[in-house]
């Protein structure tokens, strides 16, 4: 009896543990060869950081830094291209969106490059085709009524491997042999479990 | 021994039947709504706010209401800061237009933060919310927070205080919005109450803007005024505040930042 008051006790303190800060996951996606997720650290008055973690086959992971027009604003999607290339979709999310970038990097080359921005605050659908990717925007107007309207972007010099369509945010993916989910809750994602065949590994960011 | 594990057990449920914060407690918040007035939003807004008797913040842009009084077509948008003001609300600038100020001038950047003032001179409290927050966060990169600098000494020399939030609901973003009320009541746990940033040009907020409230009340959090986290909202607009921008002033901000940037690099 003793023991349950005891326990009840400890279980008050362990609920009253404050939230610390830490770096959460945004998005992932995979190749088939590696996956690729958008890390985000907030701290209270400073500008969010950005990165990408790359985590290959082997389960070992690599954290890629962000071109610095980039290190602020927030990994919302990401796409696998032809050429091992990684199409990175990004907004900046404090207080308001703005217009979704989208920059191609290429890791032999260790080269990020501008390819198109869509004047889209609001949106959680996207189209993906092989050179271009269509927003569903949703805006509301002067009546005070959401409307949806699709902007297409195309990505020039860029073959997207993954056609199809897609709804954010991208928690979950499977692809060949590997398969990768975003652990915790939604838009707080502490952990990234990557599995490839029988092998399993939980990452942090 | 049993009336000690009923007691135990008593305050283990109390909690969860409260709904309170995992550490028994419940906090203030203030709801703010930024970038109106939208003229078929914020009424249904306001008569939320009415109806729970919810003091809010309302960080206006300037640029709804260019050509001030004069400009007929502005009648209806002052009719609803009138209402806001009768109502208890506080209204604050969230300057002229929606920009990122440290990526442009000091110049424009003075000027965007003083355009929207002799337009609500009579309905402004000195608080102002920069867009983006931009200018308001610590920047690791000492040209960055140069400018950050010059941008927020901008807003003090016109004689408002910066408001941020505690609480950021993220209310535009589409795909965080099916989480955005449990992410709320926890935020509100996380940060022990706080200033709440919404957006009145949302169909969205507007629509849900209801239940939201029940569900922060429901949790035994209470409403408070602005004034209760940013004591200056209560004062009147200082007259720096509606100061004709001179040449003078734009080069003075100038030198300023430059002898900031300046320091910077020597350090």
């Amino acid at each position: 009896m003793k023991k349950i008051s005891t326990l009840a006790f400890a279980s008050l303190f362990i609920t009253s543990v404050a939230c610390a800060q830490a770096p959460v996951f945004t998005t992932l996606n995979t190749s088939g060869k590696d996956i690729f997720a958008g890390v985000k650290l907030e701290a209270k008055g400073m500008e969010p950081e950005t990165y990408l973690l790359q985590v290959t086959k082997d389960m070992s992971s690599n954290k890629i830094a962000l071109p610095t027009e980039l290190s602020h604003r927030e990994v919302v999607a990401l796409f696998p291209a032809e050429k091992n290339q990684l199409v990175v979709m990004s907004q900046r999310t404090v207080e308001q969106g703005d217009s979704p970038q989208f920059h191609s990097y290429n890791p032999a080359k260790k080269e990020w490059k501008k390819l198109a921005q869509v004047d889209c605050m609001t949106f959680s659908k996207l189209k993906v085709e092989k050179s271009s990717v269509t927003v569903s925007c949703l805006e509301t107007n002067a009546k005070g009524q959401e409307v949806e309207s699709q902007k297409k972007v195309a990505l020039k010099g860029i073959t997207l491997t993954q056609p199809g369509d897609v709804i954010l945010p991208m928690a979950k993916v499977e692809k060949d042999s590997i398969r990768a989910e975003l652990i915790g809750d939604s838009f707080e994602w502490k952990e990234l479990k990557v599995g490839h065949d029988k092998k399993e590994k939980t990452f942090r960011p | 021994m049993k009336k000690l594990i009923l007691i135990t057990l008593g305050v283990l449920i109390l909690p969860s039947a409260q709904a309170v914060c995992p550490d028994g407690k419940t906090y203030p918040v203030h709801f703010t709504f930024d970038d109106g007035p939208h003229l078929a939003l914020t009424p249904k807004v306001l008569d939320i706010l009415k109806e729970e008797k919810v003091p809010a913040t309302f960080f206006v842009l300037g640029k709804h209401f260019a050509g001030g009084k004069a400009n007929p077509d502005n009648k209806p948008k002052y009719a609803l800061l009138d209402q806001m003001k009768r109502e208890g609300h506080r209204i604050g600038s969230h300057t002229y237009e929606h920009i990122n100020h440290p990526t442009f001038s000091a110049a424009r950047v003075k000027e965007n933060i003083m355009k929207p003032n002799p337009l609500l001179k009579d309905y402004l409290s000195p608080v102002l919310r920069l867009p983006y927050g931009g200018g308001s966060f610590r920047s690791s990169n000492p040209t960055t927070q140069a400018k950050n600098d010059m941008v927020m000494r901008t807003v003090k020399k016109a004689g408002f205080t910066h408001v941020g939030w505690d609480i950021d609901t993220n209310d535009w973003d589409a795909k965080k919005r099916p989480t955005l009320l449990p992410t709320l009541l926890k935020d509100i746990c996380k940060h022990k109450g706080g200033v709440v940033l919404f957006h009145d040009i949302q169909k969205f907020t507007v629509d849900n803007l209801h239940d939201w409230i029940r569900a922060v009340k429901r949790e035994g959090h209470t409403f408070a005024p602005m004034e209760t986290f940013v004591p200056e909202a209560a004062k009147p607009l200082p007259p720096e505040a509606c100061e004709e921008a001179s040449l003078t002033k734009s080069v003075e901000i100038l030198r300023d930042s430059l002898d900031d940037i300046i320091e910077n690099l020597e350090d």
